[in-house]
């Protein structure tokens, strides 16, 4: 099952996504992927799209091959803090590849065949 | 009205040729007998288990005792066992049930753990990979106060330290700081010798009334003096979730906080712990949510050595899940075997001395975390 469309804005490979996500009309809790109802108070949530820039606070290799994963291992994987207030877990764009403390932006990837993905991608400077 | 542990029984943690139900019933058996209980006696069993196939308990105690009572297999993910130890005190205090057995038993694959509630996209995408998780958390625990890649070490060396004495470990042998830093990496910074194995093996115990146990003769019963179970909270981070938020909260600390709030015990009345060191991270991240140090002290805890067998306050002194594997729905009744043979001063050589009140605490995908406050 493709995540692209629900999980992230489809595109064609290369291009600039956004994730989608969710905010709770109560407390403003972000949810990713999007939720219709905000978990912690049950009130309804409206359309968040997390388009970045965010910032790279974790990064790590995933040296062995995960059961069902389309990707090969090793492949690059970490986690983007998003001004919006939450962390998500992602592929890392291996043509840009980011490290620690760099600004990223989410893209969409192919990181197997017939798989599109999104990826955090260093922004060039 | 207080619930015991009457009895407990175990099957090594390893790698066998043999299949669930022989496993389980192996420590059903030995269970029953350590408690004096005859199998027509039980009034419910409660079977934890993950992986196995459907009516597991049933298969299992089919090779002990059919009986006709009720057997209700519960699923918590790695705290599958403590929920079922948690249903077994509630039912007990309550007057719902004379005589519970609870057991716990696994046969995990070998490699990364499948089936933890990812999404089909993570999964796909190379993100349902439960280590990811657990490096994410250690790279915090680095990245956010004094500890070092070299305390992640030294959480494996001492708990492989502690294995040496014990039967039921899977690996039983002792290895240097410099040895678990340059074993294989898994997922940095985490490598093999920091991250358990899931693997095989069972638990079980009788739960009864001290009243029954009383009546009964049941020599050293150990308390069951108070239960925390919490699963999912809104601001919990957990595998499978994809995203989390800046500030979180820790499902280890409620669950540990409804534990001491029931036993009327504290951090500082415990004297063993046996805790969830799925990754040495996790082990430190457990010294903070326990409330045995404060944020930030984790390794200065570890360096102490009040932690390690003949300080202060011992972890795992079993080895640890690091050591003995994680078969992931025995694992918390394997804790409890343990802390009810330090209390019953019955460990041997990994004996704690004067231990009167111990503490185990699992925590699973899902996510769900049991804290058991026991004593003498």
């Amino acid at each position: 099952m493709s995540a692209s469309g629900r999980v992230f804005e489809p595109g064609p490979t290369g291009a600039g996504t956004r994730l989608a996500a969710s905010k709770c009309h109560l407390c403003g809790r972000i949810q990713f992927p999007r939720l219709a109802n905000c978990p912690a108070c049950d009130a309804a949530s409206h359309e968040v799209w997390l388009g970045g820039p965010a910032h790279l606070v974790f990064a790590t290799q995933i040296l062995a091959q995960a059961p069902g994963s389309m990707v090969t291992a090793p492949y690059s994987v970490g986690v983007a803090q998003f001004d919006e207030g939450i962390r998500v877990i992602g592929l890392l764009d291996a043509e840009k590849l980011p490290a620690v403390g760099d600004t990223v932006l989410p893209v969409v990837v192919e990181p197997a065949n017939g798989l599109t993905a999104f990826a955090f991608q260093r922004v060039s400077h | 009205m207080t619930a015991v542990i009457a009895g407990v029984g175990i099957h090594p943690f390893g790698r066998f040729a043999a299949g669930y139900r022989e496993l389980g019933a192996y420590a059903v058996r030995q269970c029953l007998a350590d408690a004096g209980v005859a199998p027509s006696e039980l009034d419910i069993t409660l079977v934890a288990n993950v992986g196995a196939e459907m009516a597991k308990g049933h298969n299992i105690l089919d090779q002990v005792h059919r009986g006709g009572n009720p057997i209700i297999n519960v699923e918590a993910a790695c705290a599958s066992s403590g929920s079922a130890l948690y249903l077994a005190d509630r039912l007990v205090t309550a007057g719902a049930a004379e005589i519970i057995l609870c057991v716990g038993v696994e046969k995990a694959p070998r490699g990364f753990i499948a089936g933890s509630g990812y999404e089909q996209w993570q999964i796909e995408g190379g993100l349902g990979v439960n280590p990811l998780y657990f490096a994410i958390q250690a790279q915090e625990l680095l990245d956010n106060g004094d500890t070092a890649s070299t305390d992640l070490a030294d959480v494996a060396v001492k708990n492989h330290r502690h294995s040496v004495h014990n039967p039921n470990a899977m690996y039983r042998k002792e290895f240097t700081r410099e040895e678990v830093l340059d074993s294989k990496m898994v997922c940095a910074p985490l490598t093999l010798l920091m991250l358990c194995a899931p693997n095989e093996g069972a638990a079980a115990a009788v739960v009864m009334s001290s009243t029954t146990a009383r009546r009964r003769g049941v020599r050293a019963p150990i308390r069951l003096r108070g239960i925390g179970l919490v699963s999912r909270g809104p601001d919990d981070w957990f595998v499978p979730a994809a995203s989390y938020p800046i500030e979180r909260t820790s499902i280890t600390a409620r669950a540990a906080a409804v534990a001491y709030e029931a036993s009327g015990l504290g951090p500082r009345d415990v004297d063993v712990i046996e805790c969830q060191d799925t990754d040495a991270a996790s082990e430190l991240l457990a010294y903070r949510d326990l409330g045995l140090c404060k944020l930030g002290d984790e390794a200065a805890l570890l360096r102490s050595g009040d932690t390690a067998l003949g300080g202060r306050l011992p972890v795992n002194p079993s080895g640890g899940l690091l050591s003995k594997g994680e078969p992931l729905g025995a694992s918390g009744l394997g804790q409890v075997y343990e802390l009810v043979q330090q209390l019953r001063n019955q460990a041997g050589p990994r004996q704690v001395e004067n231990a009167n009140v111990g503490l185990s605490h699992v925590m699973g995908a899902g996510h769900n975390a049991c804290v058991t406050v026991l004593s003498r």
